[in-house]
C-alpha cells in the first residue's frame, strides 16, 4: 500500500463548507442547533439527581464527557407524576407473589 | 494591507480542498454514504457529489465541472453489478467517472488525485483490468473499513483524525438525519438539499470533534 495523500490545504470550517455548497446562513445556523440538540447527552457518563421541587419537578441530568467540565442540563421535559405505582397496584402484586 | 490580505486568502493553497465524491445513490449504500461523508469531513475536506447540482445543466457537464473543481477524487465502485430490474444492466457510471478523473489526472492543467474503493479483494483486477498495478482500497462494504481506508489514503500533518473521531461525527448524522429529511420533506438521503445539508452538519461536527 503506498503512502497516504498529504493534505496541505486548511481545515474545511462550516462557513467555507455551507459557501461552498451553497447552504444560506440560516440554515447553517439551523443545522448547528440541530447538532447542538443531539449532543449533551450523547457520550460520556450521565446521572440523573432527584428531582427538585424548584423546577416543579423538571429532573436535572449531570454529564460529563472525557476532557470536558462536567455541566448539569436540566431536561426540557417533565418527569412524570407517577414516579411508581399505585399503593393498590402494589398490594396487587404483592398478593399475587405470596400465593405463589 | 487589505488588499495584501484579500490576495493571499485566494490562493488555492489557503483554501480548503473537496472531494468529489463518485458513489452509487441507492438506499443500501446509505450508510457507507454517510460514512464517507464523515470520514472526509473528519479529513477537513469538503464533499462534493453531482447530487448537489442544478439539474437544469447536462448530467455529463455537471460532473466534468465538478471533477474539475475537485482536487482529490474517491471512486467507490463496490456496486458494479448486475440489478434485478429488466433489463438487468451493470452500472457504468461509476467507471466511467473514474475513467474521467483518471483523464483529467493525466491531461488536465490542475493536480488531481483518485483514489479507487472497492468492497471485495481482487474483483476489480477482473471487472477493470486496466487498474491493475493501482493501489485499490477494500472498504468490505464496512463503515469503519470506510474510515480505515480513508485514513490510508490521506495524511494531514497537523490534524490526523483517528477513526474513533470519524465514528462520532457519523453518529451525529445518524441522528440528525431523520430531522433533516424531515425539514426536506423528502424520504430518501440522496438528495440536493439533504446533501447539502448532511455536509454543513458534518463540517461543524468534524470541527467539534476533531480540532477541539
Amino acid at each position: 500500500m503506498a503512502d497516504g495523500t498529504l493534505i496541505v490545504t486548511p481545515f474545511a470550517s462550516t462557513k467555507h463548507t455551507a459557501e461552498i455548497l451553497g447552504v444560506s446562513s440560516s440554515r447553517k445556523r439551523q443545522l448547528l442547533r440541530i447538532l447542538e440538540s443531539e449532543t449533551p447527552f450523547k457520550q460520556g457518563l450521565y446521572i440523573t439527581v432527584k428531582p427538585s421541587k424548584k423546577n416543579k419537578g423538571a429532573r436535572k441530568r449531570k454529564s460529563k464527557p472525557l476532557g470536558v467540565s462536567s455541566k448539569t442540563w436540566t431536561l426540557r421535559w417533565k418527569s412524570s407524576k407517577r414516579s411508581h405505582a399505585s399503593k393498590k397496584a402494589r398490594a396487587l402484586s404483592k398478593a399475587r407473589k405470596s400465593t405463589r | 494591507m487589505p488588499l495584501r490580505r484579500r490576495a493571499r486568502s485566494r490562493r488555492p493553497g489557503n483554501r480548503p480542498a473537496s472531494v468529489f465524491l463518485n458513489i452509487p445513490y441507492d438506499e443500501k449504500f446509505e450508510k457507507l454514504y454517510l460514512a464517507y461523508i464523515a470520514g472526509v469531513s473528519a479529513l477537513g475536506l469538503i464533499p462534493r457529489a453531482t447530487l448537489e447540482l442544478r439539474a437544469s445543466v447536462r448530467r455529463l457537464d455537471r460532473i466534468l465541472a465538478l471533477i474539475k473543481v475537485c482536487p482529490f477524487a474517491l471512486h467507490d465502485l463496490s456496486r458494479v453489478e448486475l440489478d434485478r430490474t429488466p433489463p438487468c444492466t451493470p452500472r457504468f457510471n461509476m467507471p466511467f467517472e473514474l475513467g474521467l478523473s483518471v483523464a483529467w489526472d493525466k491531461f488536465g492543467s490542475r493536480p488531481h488525485g483518485w483514489f479507487v474503493f472497492e468492497a471485495k479483494g481482487f474483483r476489480l483486477a477482473k471487472s477493470l483490468s486496466d487498474l491493475s498495478g493501482t493501489d485499490i482500497y477494500l472498504h468490505n462494504g464496512r463503515i469503519d473499513g470506510v474510515f480505515r481506508e480513508l485514513c490510508n489514503a490521506f495524511v494531514r500533518r497537523d490534524q490526523q483524525p483517528s477513526v474513533q473521531q470519524m465514528w462520532r461525527i457519523y453518529r451525529d448524522l445518524r441522528k440528525s438525519l431523520p430531522k433533516i429529511l424531515r425539514t426536506a420533506g423528502v424520504r430518501s438521503a440522496f438528495e440536493a438539499r439533504v446533501f447539502r445539508d448532511v455536509c454543513v452538519l458534518a463540517s461543524a461536527s468534524a470541527r467539534r470533534n476533531v480540532i477541539s
